[in-house]
């Protein structure tokens, strides 16, 4: 993994206007990823993970939403700050996203062929038959069977996993630096997972595209990301490299997260850990830390102020928020 | 923001006002009206509105006071059209209600009926019951009822096939619930929201088939006043007594938009709030 | 094995869905074999797991199991009583034994009832009927002693699916399953709906029930992980029927059927060492659909170890050792 950073993220916040008032979904949000790196975003609902991935490609409905701070440096420019326009010529051809639900996100009523030929022609600029023929090659490529044929085929002819294969072809087509997964295997079955999993790592490792993976399930994150943010309540509360957070884990939340998932390789009679409580409303969230009443760890200052992002010794670099190490490392 | 409710809010409560307004009228012109609505007047006929002869809406061509003969037309349109939307509402829900849980043939047969009835242009469908079953006031409130039907049998059976196969109705059914009990229980509540929505917007479009008919001479007979057909006899005048069409035409407009705004208002507010709230 | 203590015995039941084409005159095109004879048995305070991907029938036989789902052929037997010979007011009053827990904590709680009634109400349907004599009072009563049980807070009685937590509408749908004190509960996908951190709180709530009311428990799920935590035995289905019945532990450590040791082997593990170093059993293919007719094994086309044998007929499921049963050619001769 070599050390060329392609996308900064810095105190990012994007909120949303509610009925019930402003809610920030992302409240200073900051974290780099390098070329190659694949990088994951780990969280559950709420937690702002999958709105952090939109306000990068500014995908957010402004109303009711807005990014409402921070910068989110690209190739030297602010995206936040971009033009409609910059970021537009930006997406699909530079930063690619593909989302969990396949068949909302591929047109029902136009051929499979049509959809991919469309993304090449407009990047590339290649002809009407050129990138048909490389449509073709695509599926191949991704492993559909019998791919000049199924070509002709629309959407609903193809199973959930193949659609999503179709669509990490289609983002992988104009080669990318950035490859942005929402989620992209959750509604797919397990055996599915494997296939799609692996054809993100092979395809991102032929063009060292980088990945940014959002996901909920922290098996998925430990085979397939080199790094890995925790997000909680809007906020990433740890970073660090996938090996360090699994095995020292610094904050009470990945702690517990880790605790608390069933795993196939421990059986015999044992109790899950749990979490108490839920996860926070994001309305009204005082200054604390989030996850104080659910912690087993609280102090009084945690509920009194947020703690400060603060780097922890390591092989790699890596921080957490949390009151219980603010003391530890380094401010 | 909070601001948003409050439009919506507002849009209802203005609609509330007008229909207000209108309903206080019909109470107030139960027991006082500022002339005879029904008798001629021959020496006054077609007199412009003016304060010094208290015509505030001037006269007909009989002589008899248009503002009167409004506010005794008042009691007719409003109670004919809730009348009438009530009779759409009871009979298309029960229909859309059956059509939608029992499905099948059940379904397949009663939302036929529905088409076929749907197909007609509603004025066209409320002038052929008018004539099957003669130009009597109450035969008005069947003939706009029966337009109704159809609406209603198809946003029920939509409501009802959306919910129908919930997971808390199944798990009624685990329990051996009856069909009536969760007919009763958990459909029939569920599809409150967009059936008072329905009724709102009914009841506008009520008070233009019963004006239409009216008009057309098939509804309110004269000498009874509608707004209808006081537009139907100031055909002739119009252009020499505009006040004559003005007025009328007026008092039809303001109601239909008052139950217009009530029904957008209230679908604002009670969908949406439904689907945030998670 | 003493037969009286199986609650439940399921044997060779199927579920077909007929395919219909055409628009005016309806005629069937073919079938979809949901459930294509499956059986199992589960003894009193066990927790047997069905699990298997989409389209292998899993909750199909749960919802047949819990009479919401007709049957195509096969028996269910609740307690030695064949449940297609009951009456259907026998069925009604048989229904208080075995309860449902539904997946979806969203649609499983009508919006427009308050919780305490939620809960209430396969009580006051038993008592409609004639089959439950308590009174209102009663109800009461019992529906506080259920939410306190639940981990619910009283205080929330008269709340709304609404205003609760997605963990919270679950342990609602679970208080509501034990009301009328079932003996088998029949738990479909009961965590698969909810946040990672609360699954675990369910799931422990859901053993401790077990422990404490001496619940049985059908447990539908396509997490194998989950199935692996709370079941003893596990069936693992695919394509309407069973491939593979083992205990727990037997089936992680020493799984037989390919179709599970690829399943096992796909279940990603947060454990970044240990998943670098895995070799992964990756299936080709897609899962055929349910209405395709297949003369051998269900799985050969996918199958990695597939033989010439398996494209002749279908394997049965034959015991290779003490509570394993594995429907596979490559373990059986003859």
């Amino acid at each position: 993994m070599n050390n060329d950073s392609i996308l900064r993220v810095e105190g990012l916040i994007t909120e949303f206007s509610t009925d019930h008032g402003l809610v920030k979904a992302v409240d200073g949000v900051s974290f780099e990823l390098h070329r190659g790196e694949t990088l994951g975003l780990v969280g559950e609902s709420g937690s702002g993970k999958s709105v952090t991935n939109l306000s990068i490609l500014r995908l957010i409905q402004s109303p009711p939403g807005r990014i409402a701070g921070g910068k989110v440096l690209f190739d030297g420019h602010d995206l936040v700050k971009a033009t409609e326009e910059e970021v537009r010529v930006l997406r699909g051809k530079n930063i690619s996203m593909i989302f969990q639900d396949p068949l909302t996100s591929l047109n029902p009523v136009l051929r499979i062929s049509l959809q991919i030929s469309e993304a090449l022609q407009l990047h590339h600029g290649l002809g009407r038959k050129e990138a048909k023929a490389k449509a073709i090659e695509m599926l191949r490529l991704i492993g559909i069977p019998d791919p000049e044929r199924r070509a002709d085929d629309y959407p609903h002819q193809f199973s959930g996993g193949m659609r999503q294969r179709v669509m990490i072809a289609m983002a992988l087509s104009c080669k990318p630096e950035i490859l942005i997964a929402d989620e992209p295997t959750t509604a797919l079955d397990v055996t599915i997972q494997a296939q799609i999993l692996d054809l993100i790592k092979s395809l991102s490792a032929k063009d060292q595209t980088a990945v940014i993976m959002i996901t909920h399930d922290l098996g998925v994150v430990a085979g397939m990301c080199d790094y890995i943010c925790v997000m909680y309540a809007g906020r990433i509360v740890e970073k660090a490299a996938v090996d360090d957070l699994f095995y020292e884990p610094k904050h009470p939340y990945t702690r517990g997260l880790l605790d608390s998932i069933p795993r196939t390789d421990r059986t015999g009679p044992q109790r899950l850990y749990s979490i108490p409580g839920a996860p926070p409303s994001l309305y009204d969230m005082p200054e604390a830390c989030p996850f104080n009443p659910r912690c087993a760890h609280a102090m009084d200052i945690c509920r009194r102020a947020y703690p400060p992002e603060v780097e922890m010794h390591g092989s790699s670099p890596r921080t957490v928020s949390c009151w219980l190490h603010a003391r530890e490392g380094n401010a | 923001m909070k601001s948003n409710s409050l439009t919506r809010n507002s849009i209802v409560m203005t609609g509330l006002a007008i229909i207000g307004v209108y309903i206080a009228i019909m109470v107030v012109s139960t027991f006082w009206l500022p002339f005879d609505p029904i008798s001629m007047d021959t020496d006054h006929i077609l007199e412009a509105p003016s304060l010094a002869t208290g015509h505030l809406f001037g006269t007909d061509e009989f002589g008899r006071d248009i503002l009167s003969r409004i506010m005794k037309g008042s009691t007719i349109s409003l109670i004919i059209s809730v009348a009438a939307t009530l009779l759409g509402t009871l009979v298309g829900t029960f229909m859309g209600v059956w059509a939608g849980y029992l499905g099948g043939r059940w379904d397949n047969v009663l939302m036929r009926i529905a088409d076929v009835l749907f197909s007609f242009p509603s004025l066209l469908l409320a002038i052929f019951v008018m004539a099957i079953l003669g130009e009597k006031t109450f035969n008005v409130v069947i003939a706009i009822g029966i337009v109704y039907i159809p609406q209603f049998a198809r946003i029920s059976r939509g409501a009802i096939l959306t919910i129908k196969s919930s997971e808390f109705i199944k798990a009624a059914k685990s329990n051996g619930a009856s069909s009536g009990f969760i007919l009763r229980k958990h459909l029939l509540p569920n599809i409150l929201v967009p059936l008072i929505v329905q009724v709102s917007l009914s009841l506008s479009v009520a008070i233009l088939l019963e004006s239409s008919l009216s008009f057309l001479g098939l509804g309110v007979q004269p000498p009874a006043p509608s707004w209808g057909n006081m537009l139907s006899g100031a055909r002739k005048v119009m252009v020499l007594a505009p006040w004559t069409a003005i007025y009328p035409g007026i008092a039809i407009v303001l109601l239909v938009l008052g139950f217009n705004l009530l029904g957008d208002g209230l679908r604002d507010i009670l969908d949406p709030r439904l689907r945030n709230v998670r | 094995m003493n037969t009286d203590d199986k609650l439940l015995e399921v044997s060779g039941l199927k579920v077909h869905f007929p395919i219909e084409k055409g628009i005016v005159f309806r005629r069937n095109a073919g079938w979809v074999r949901a459930v294509d004879g499956v059986d199992f048995s589960i003894r009193k305070g066990e927790a047997l797991g069905l699990v298997g991907e989409s389209g292998c029938g899993k909750s199909t036989t749960a919802m047949a199991v819990a009479q919401l789902q007709a049957r195509t052929a096969g028996t269910i037997r609740m307690a030695g009583i064949d449940l297609a010979t009951l009456s259907p007011r026998e069925l009604r009053a048989a229904r208080k034994d075995f309860q449902i827990v539904f997946q979806d904590p969203y649609s499983s709680l009508d919006p427009r009832q308050q919780a305490a009634d939620i809960i209430a109400e396969p009580l006051r349907i038993f008592v409609g009927n004639g089959l439950l004599d308590m009174s209102e009072s009663d109800i009461r009563a019992k529906t506080m002693a259920l939410m306190d049980r639940c981990g619910l807070d009283s205080s929330f009685a008269n709340r709304y699916p609404h205003e609760f937590s997605g963990g919270q509408r679950q342990r609602i749908g679970i208080a509501r399953a034990l009301a009328l004190d079932p003996r088998l509960v029949i738990a479909d996908e009961p965590v698969s709906a909810l946040d990672v951190s609360i699954q675990s709180q369910i799931l422990n709530l859901l053993k401790d029930l077990q422990k404490d009311l001496d619940l049985t428990f059908l447990f539908i799920a396509h997490d194998l992980a989950v199935i692996e935590y709370f079941c003893t035995t596990i069936a693992v289905m695919y394509l309407g029927r069973i491939v593979e019945t083992a205990s727990s532990a037997t089936l992680s450590s020493s799984p037989m059927h390919p179709y599970t040791k690829a399943l096992l082997s796909a279940v990603p593990l947060p454990d970044p060492i240990k998943e670098r170093g895995r070799r992964r059993i990756i299936l080709k293919g897609d899962v055929p659909s349910p209405s395709v007719v297949h003369k051998g094994c269900p799985f050969r086309e996918r199958c990695p170890e597939a033989m010439d044998r398996c494209a002749l007929s279908p394997p049965t499921l034959k015991p290779v050792s003490v509570g394993h049963e594995v429907s596979c050619f490559l373990y059986q001769d003859s």
